[in-house]
């Protein structure tokens, strides 16, 4: 069963690989709200490469310049995409 | 109702506020305001309930009550229908009640 | 294996791990089958010889030892949360199940629900 998992705070380098551990090859991590911080965190940043980002959040958030990200453009979108997967799962470390 | 000292304060339900007030000569009070008379079978259950109070920190709920007498007494007691012949109120709602503890919060 | 309630927070900042351990025997007095894993900081939650009442909170984590009763018998552990923290087994309440890697990774993938409070 595939999951999308789903960070929306910025997280610790341990709870990334926690998170990242937990994932099989057909799930997908998707970051939102303050989680679309991470993308600019230049520790982690090197570990999400496969993550895919919420853009209208990055956007509130001011975080635009970064190419080679897998946008998902909107809430629609975001729907679409929990859609694909047979479970979601919202990681909350906070 | 039944006349507790006027030390120990209740809920509005009747159950105890502090149950650490609680000791063996407020059970028969309290059994009284359920209309129960205790017998040895009673005062059996009570201090199992209390035990899983002690041990786990949380009042037990019917199921959690019988799997832990099944578990100590054996099955003659640990079922609901013995319980509920005792206790024929709700076993779980009134053994907690004499046993000076919190109303079970999961009445499932 | 049905639900999955995912502990990744320590038991007294906040009242998560209290709720979500309520929403598990909740859901299990459904006859839901019910899975608790502990990763990160969760761990804590297990940790033997708590003393919450020198801070006036209860020890709602004594629960975890009578779960049998409530019909959910699988705890589990990811080991590196356990290595993270320099923690071993014997320091825990009680016994679960330590999970390598691969296990961990399926044990999220069978699970129908995942859940983390």
């Amino acid at each position: 069963m595939s999951c999308l998992h789903i960070v929306n705070r910025p997280i610790s380098e341990e709870q990334l690989e926690t998170l990242v551990a937990s994932m099989s090859s057909n799930d997908s991590l998707l970051l939102i709200e303050d989680g679309c911080y991470l993308i600019k965190n230049n520790v982690l940043a090197p570990k999400l490469k496969a993550a895919k980002v919420l853009k209208i959040d990055a956007t509130v958030r001011g975080i635009s310049d970064t190419s080679s990200i897998d946008w998902v453009p909107d809430y629609d979108a975001f729907v679409a995409l929990t859609a694909e997967f047979t479970k979601t799962l919202t990681w909350t470390f906070h | 109702m039944n006349a507790l000292p006027d030390h120990i304060s209740t809920d509005k339900q009747g159950y105890l506020l502090d149950p650490a007030q609680w000791d063996e000569t407020l059970a028969p009070l309290l059994a009284k305001g359920e209309n129960i008379e205790l017998s040895d079978d009673h005062w059996e259950v009570i201090r199992f309930v209390r035990r899983f109070y002690e041990e786990y920190e949380t009042s037990p709920s019917i199921r959690p009550l019988v799997k832990y007498l099944a578990k100590e007494l054996g099955e003659e007691k640990g079922n609901s229908i013995y319980l509920h012949k005792l206790f024929p109120k709700g076993a779980a709602k009134q053994a907690t009640k004499i046993a000076g503890l919190p109303k079970p919060k999961r009445c499932l | 294996m049905n639900q999955l309630y995912i502990f990744t927070k320590p038991p007294y900042s906040t009242d998560s791990g209290k709720e979500q351990l309520d929403m598990a025997l909740a859901a299990a007095s459904f006859d839901q089958s019910v899975g608790l894993l502990f990763v990160g900081e969760g761990v804590w939650q297990l940790i033997d010889d708590q003393h919450p009442k020198l801070v006036g909170q209860k020890e709602y984590t004594r629960l975890f030892n009578g779960l049998d009763l409530y019909d959910i018998e699988h705890l589990y552990v990811y080991h590196k949360s356990l290595t993270h923290y320099g923690l071993l087994p014997e320091q825990l309440l009680r016994k679960v199940e330590i999970l390598n890697d691969a296990e961990y990774k399926n044990l999220i993938e069978r699970s129908s629900q995942v859940f983390s409070l």
